[in-house]
């Protein structure tokens, strides 16, 4: 039996997957997330694990409509409407690319604060990948 | 030997609502009587990313990093759900992996009624009093689901509540537990490898027969200011009078039955409301019924910051019949069998 997915690297993303675990370079100090073989920075491959906050600020957004999702977030799209995805800038400064969760048209704009929350990515072959996606933080909301 | 403590607790709900109004329109009436919402998981939603978001906030209010440097330090996890992912293949290690990058520690999975999220935390409890100076995480999270022309789907909700248990100053205490279990079909059950739960709609007492045999037994507690179930008024009353128990809790009305996480989350919300000295007794009742004491003590800076129950039950966004259905992935060809 062939899968797309893979254990090894399953295992292996984890934790960037579920708590946000950057790489701290030995020799700079910079954030790598996703974590990388060899820093941007200065090429060096020696890191250090750290936790992000998963607090930060929309960088860019974007709405993928009908038919525009990739195979596996089919489902989703066909019920739930529209995707929402984006870039975050993290307030340790690395960004990401994730989906938006929990969000209505006024929540989506550059530059509003979000909080990481675990959430199924998606289903394939069986197996839920869990992992993380952005929440608005509404005025008198925490996260 | 000093008490286990409720060291910090924390609840979460989904964000979705259904009003009751929706099944008025949709099948010309709610069959869950003086229900006037409910909690429902988005698409993106289940008991599991429930428990990371309650077992967070309770960490969180302990102060504790909960994203890496100084990772939540419990020893043991148990999840009382009966809704998870997968029959084989614990999916408490995806709790335990977003919460902590620790992997010593003991993860169990209690499963099988609606009492289960209330014994997690009875046998946490237990952890701790055989592991002097351990603590433990006590997860109720459930998104129980049945066939949309079932009347008993209509109360069917979701939420989830976490403890943190151990020794030291906390928010309450945990006192003498009682249970008892009853051979019987008469609540609700559900098959191997089916995904809803059934009932055999004989309209029986079966939950009051089962609070009726806890309050025959000499362990159990009695004389509780608040009865922390998450049973529906009428049925929340009757086992407060018959449990000796002053009122119970008002969380279903707004909640709807969220299997497990029913209990734990009233227990919960009696928590953020108790005064110190209040006793509580938390019951949780299915082919059988469990009771266990917990009386509220003061409570340590920050314990309660964050969004108490009560914030949680008055915000949410509310939905249409239909759209409820797509979330709950009822009307997916392709995944519809996992919600």
């Amino acid at each position: 039996m062939s899968a797309y997915f893979s254990l090894p690297m399953y295992a292996a993303s984890s934790g960037q997957r579920l708590r946000l675990i950057a790489g701290r370079c030995r020799s700079c100090g910079a954030l790598a997330y996703p974590q990388r073989a060899a820093c941007t920075g200065c090429g060096q491959r020696a890191f250090d694990e750290v936790g992000l906050s998963g607090r930060g600020t929309i960088f860019t957004y974007t709405i993928i409509a009908r038919g525009g999702a990739p195979a596996e977030f089919d489902d989703q799209q066909t019920m739930t409407g529209r995707i929402a995805c984006g870039i975050v800038e993290l307030e340790e400064g690395p960004r990401v690319i994730a989906q938006f969760a929990d969000w209505e048209d006024a929540d989506l704009a550059i530059g509003k604060p979000v909080a990481a929350v675990v959430r199924r990515l998606f289903d394939q072959e069986g197996i839920v990948r869990y992992g993380a996606k952005f929440v608005p933080l509404r005025e008198g909301e925490g996260a | 030997m000093s008490a286990v403590s409720i060291l910090a607790y924390g609840a979460a709900l989904p964000r979705l609502r259904l009003p009751a109004s929706e099944y008025r329109n949709a099948w010309g009436g709610c069959a869950a009587s003086g229900l006037t919402q409910k909690a429902f998981c988005a698409y993106d939603e289940d008991p599991v990313t429930l428990a990371v978001a309650a077992a967070r906030l309770a960490c969180d209010r302990l102060a504790c990093d909960r994203l890496g440097a100084a990772e939540p330090a419990f020893d043991a996890l148990y999840v009382g759900a009966t809704t998870l992912p997968y029959e084989e293949k614990p999916s408490s290690a995806s709790i335990v992996t977003a919460l902590t990058g620790r992997r010593g520690v003991r993860v169990v999975e209690l499963r099988g009624s609606p009492q289960a999220g209330l014994q997690a935390l009875v046998a946490a409890a237990e952890f701790c009093k055989a592991n002097p100076g351990r603590t433990a995480l006590a997860i109720a999270a459930d998104a129980p689901s049945a066939p949309p022309d079932m009347p008993y789907e209509h109360a069917l909700g979701a939420a989830a509540a976490a403890f943190v248990l151990g020794r030291g100053p906390g928010v309450a205490t945990l006192g003498d537990a009682a249970a008892c279990s009853l051979e019987t079909f008469g609540s609700r059950f559900r098959r191997l490898g089916a995904t809803g739960i059934a009932d055999l709609e004989l309209r029986t007492q079966e939950d009051a027969d089962a609070v009726a045999a806890l309050a025959g037994m000499e362990a159990l507690p009695r004389g509780a200011d608040v009865l922390a179930c998450g049973l529906p008024p009428r049925a929340g009353a009757a086992a407060a009078k018959r449990l000796g128990a002053a009122r119970a809790d008002a969380v279903w009305p707004r909640l709807g039955d969220a299997g497990t996480a029913s209990a734990a989350v009233a227990l919960a919300d009696a928590l953020d409301r108790a005064a110190p000295g209040q006793r509580l007794l938390a019951l949780a009742v299915g082919a059988g019924a469990i009771g266990v004491e917990v009386t509220a003590t003061g409570c340590p800076e920050g314990r309660r910051a964050g969004p108490s129950v009560a914030d949680l039950l008055g915000g949410g966004t509310p939905v249409d019949y239909v759209a409820y259905l797509r979330h709950r992935r009822v009307l997916s060809s392709r995944l519809g069998d996992t919600a």
